[in-house]
């Protein structure tokens, strides 16, 4: 039961990278896809009906951790105090940048949230990448299943590490990469001529850099954390997953060399699934792995609710989730196909 | 753990809460005000009701950004704040999060999305549908919220094991808590009338100031007759319920509110009065005679209990600040009946519309109904001191062991910067709707 929920959390975050995920590409690529006002307007109609319901699903996932696992949510929100808060001001100021730019017709005002949403973007993702990272690192977890983290310390990993190190600033680069060709992929989907250009050739530089962390992150995760190789040897199937991710990686691109946007855009989706499973995969059973003592890491099972609450979390979440997705479906669907400015004040 | 994060801790929650839940409680009663529109429009083929509901859908559409956003904060801050809280109780409340993000959210913002966009594409009913929907996901948003806040108020449906951990033993038991009934009436009236305040005040002005003369006149017709009649239900039956499930369940709060410090037979209800707790008595009080004895055991001569009955480790850690909020609510409360009955009688009799003195009046009113509401909430949330869960767990063991108190003072003073930025541009942005106004709209679309 505990393995099933861990599973559902690892789905319902998996889906908020996957799908906000390219609106915070989007936000990163922006300045460099869209050079003009019309062509900025452009771009946030694509990301601008759907961008709330993709943040929905963290919102979700939250939810989800708190009420099957309450102890790991208490020890990771208030362990990442400082970086949680920041993420929040950052998504708040982001969340109001799309919607009030619109708001006046004037220059100043729309560079203004122009800005900010591209910094919003940035630092949104470098977090996002950088909790991956202490996910994956682990964190000086006491006696009391509790910790508090510095935002950085030595930038060295080991027992007392910061928010920032090394290692995490490595993942949070790597966010920014992957989420920009993501976002790039979304971008050319969407949109026609200039802007689809910039999108493409942006996803196509992309796609190498990606190829190189590649290469770089799977070693200095082993030098993090060597027992992650131990649920490969131990559960063989799981090694399925990493080499799925490889030919998603190897998809991306030869349909980013074929222009074939919807591929391209597929593909890199399949890439951050294939990846967060990877990952979830390798750390599972544990919820947050201790740098101080293996005694003190926080398992699915030294942190779940009872049996009763998870069992009937099934069924209203059998329930909720099929009509979450459905709403999801009907709003992609409402605004399937390329962007067509309209002229109407309510637009973007 | 030391007072000063507590009360840091408390703060920075409070603080929070106060300022998201400005933006739902319009939300909430607008949606329904919405609905009523749209519905009228279908009824009787007016297109009138049809520009009114499109004017407040754009109003509505700028609340509600600024509720998403200010909420996605709420969820994080049991974790961040309230570390210890949140392991012991999440396996009950959590759920209730996570279904208010399951079933709520996302049918919201894709029907408010429709709601917005797809009025030609959808018909009539189709864009009625959407007014439901969006009417019906913010209630429920509501519900799933006050279902967490009962849990706390009147905790049910729990078992506790050895080391203090509480899980959820019936799911229909914590959505049924008993406590919600009242409580969700009277919170929801509360943003109807919240809303139909801001709709009248919005035409007021525009009768005031000569402008949008027709949508103004259906703006005050229909605020001042949903307002006159939520009013009234507030008081009685929806605010007396609730003071008497107070008084049957949580007796000390009940003392701290009425501002009853000595147990007596043949309680008088306490209109004004300033609780002095170094002598432990009423200062100043003007009173009604046995009118709360009345009121909440039926019987004139009926024994109410006082904050001396109770251990002092039990009694609310501020007390005056429980009284004077509940006062104040209360206070409002009437306030508001006799300003829409009055408007009412006035609009009966065809004479409101050129009562100017009376438009300043529910024009100046509008912020009224959130005053009301911060107090009421003040009364039930400080009321609940030193509980965290009622009976179950003293505030002082909820909070994070380990953010520090230079931490949680260093994120309120960063929120409340940010909130004051986003309070004056919600403002500039909503006057400027209201300036523009429902027919220049019209004509731009």
């Amino acid at each position: 039961m505990e393995t099933l929920w861990f599973i559902i959390i690892g789905v319902l975050l998996t889906l908020f990278i996957v799908l906000d995920g390219f609106d915070f590409g989007t936000g990163i690529i922006y300045p460099w896809v869209a050079k003009n006002n019309t062509e900025r307007r452009t771009v946030l109609s694509g990301i601008g009906p759907i961008w709330d319901g993709n943040e929905v699903w963290l919102i979700i996932g939250g939810g989800v951790l708190f009420s099957a696992f309450p102890t790991a949510y208490a020890s990771i929100f208030s362990g990442y105090y400082l970086a949680l808060m920041l993420l929040l001001w950052l998504l708040m100021f982001r969340g109001l940048s799309m919607e009030l730019r619109s708001q006046l017709p004037n220059p100043l005002w729309h560079n203004f949230w122009d800005a900010l949403l591209v910094i919003g973007s940035v630092s949104i993702t470098l977090v996002l990448g950088v909790a991956l990272g202490n996910v994956l690192r682990g964190v000086p977890l006491e006696a009391d299943g509790f910790f508090f983290l510095p935002l950085w310390t030595d930038f060295i990993t080991g027992e007392h590490p910061g928010i920032l190190d090394w290692y995490t600033l490595l993942t949070g680069a790597f966010a920014i990469v992957l989420f920009s060709v993501h976002g790039a992929n979304f971008i050319a989907l969407k949109t026609e001529q200039a802007i689809q250009q910039r999108a493409r050739h942006i996803a196509r530089k992309g796609n190498y850099l990606i190829a190189l962390f590649m290469f770089v992150l799977p070693l200095a995760t082993h030098n993090v954390q060597p027992f992650f190789i131990q649920n490969y040897s131990v559960y063989s199937i799981g090694i399925l997953l990493p080499v799925l991710a490889g030919l998603a990686l190897l998809a991306m691109f030869v349909t980013r060399s074929k222009e074939n946007d919807l591929y391209a855009f597929a593909a890199s989706a399949a890439f951050m699934v294939l990846l967060l499973l990877s990952v979830a995969f390798s750390i599972y059973p544990n919820m947050l792995i201790a740098t101080t003592h293996s005694m003190h890491n926080l398992t699915i099972y030294n942190t779940a609710t009872s049996e009763y609450a998870l069992r009937t979390g099934l069924i209203w979440f059998s329930i909720g989730a099929p009509l979450a997705l459905l709403y999801t479906l009907y709003m992609y669907r409402s605004f399937r196909g390329k962007v067509i400015l309209s002229d109407d004040e309510e637009g973007y | 753990m030391d007072t000063t994060i507590i009360l840091l801790d408390r703060a920075h929650f409070a603080f929070n809460i106060i300022f998201h839940y400005l933006f739902p409680q319009l939300t909430m009663g607008l949606a329904a005000l919405i609905l009523l529109f749209k519905s009228i429009a279908l009824w009787k083929h007016d297109e009138a009701y049809n520009r009114a509901a499109r004017f407040w859908i754009r109003i509505f559409a700028i609340n509600f950004v600024f509720g998403v956003v200010t909420g996605i904060p709420m969820e994080f801050l049991f974790g961040t704040n309230w570390a210890e809280f949140s392991r012991k109780t999440g396996g009950v409340i959590g759920s209730l999060l996570a279904m208010e993000g399951l079933f709520a959210f996302l049918m919201e913002s894709a029907f408010l999305g429709l709601l917005l966009f797809a009025e030609q594409r959808l018909g009539p009913r189709g864009h009625w549908f959407a007014a439901f929907m969006v009417c019906f996901g913010t209630w429920l948003s509501g519900f799933f919220i006050l279902a967490t806040n009962a849990w706390m108020q009147h905790p049910v449906a729990y078992t506790v094991s050895s080391d203090g951990v509480y899980s959820l033993n019936s799911l229909w038991g914590l959505l049924t808590n008993p406590w919600l009934f009242w409580q969700y009436l009277h919170n929801m009236n509360a943003t109807l009338i919240t809303a139909s305040f801001v709709v009248t005040a919005v035409g007021a002005y525009y009768l005031l100031a000569g402008k949008h003369l027709e949508s103004a006149r259906l703006f005050v017709r229909n605020g001042v007759t949903v307002a006159a009649i939520a009013t009234i239900l507030q008081i009685f039956p929806f605010g007396h319920g609730e003071a008497r499930q107070v008084f049957l369940h949580q007796p000390v709060k009940a003392a701290a509110m009425e501002g009853i410090f000595q147990t007596q037979k043949g309680a008088p209800l306490i209109i004004l009065g300033q609780p002095n707790m170094h002598t432990e008595t009423l200062d100043n009080p003007l009173v009604i005679p046995y009118m709360d004895s009345l009121m909440m055991t039926g019987k004139l001569d009926g024994e109410l209990q006082g904050l001396d009955d109770f251990p002092k480790e039990d009694w609310p850690d501020a007390v005056p600040l429980v009284f004077y909020s509940f006062h104040a609510m209360v206070i409002l409360g009437m306030l508001f009946v006799s300003i829409m009955l009055l408007s009412a009688w006035l609009l009966w009799r065809k004479q409101l519309f050129e009562s100017r003195w009376m438009l300043w009046v529910l024009m100046l009113s509008a912020p009224l109904p959130y005053f009301a509401t911060i107090a009421g909430w003040m009364t039930t949330e400080i009321g609940r001191q030193p509980w965290l869960v009622y009976g179950l767990m003293r505030t002082v063991e909820g909070a994070s062991p380990h953010v520090s108190s230079g931490n949680v003072l260093f994120t309120l003073l960063g929120f409340v910067l940010l909130y004051m930025l986003m309070g004056l541009l919600f403002l500039m942005l909503v006057l400027r709707l209201i300036n523009i106004g429902p027919a220049t709209i019209e004509n731009n679309s």
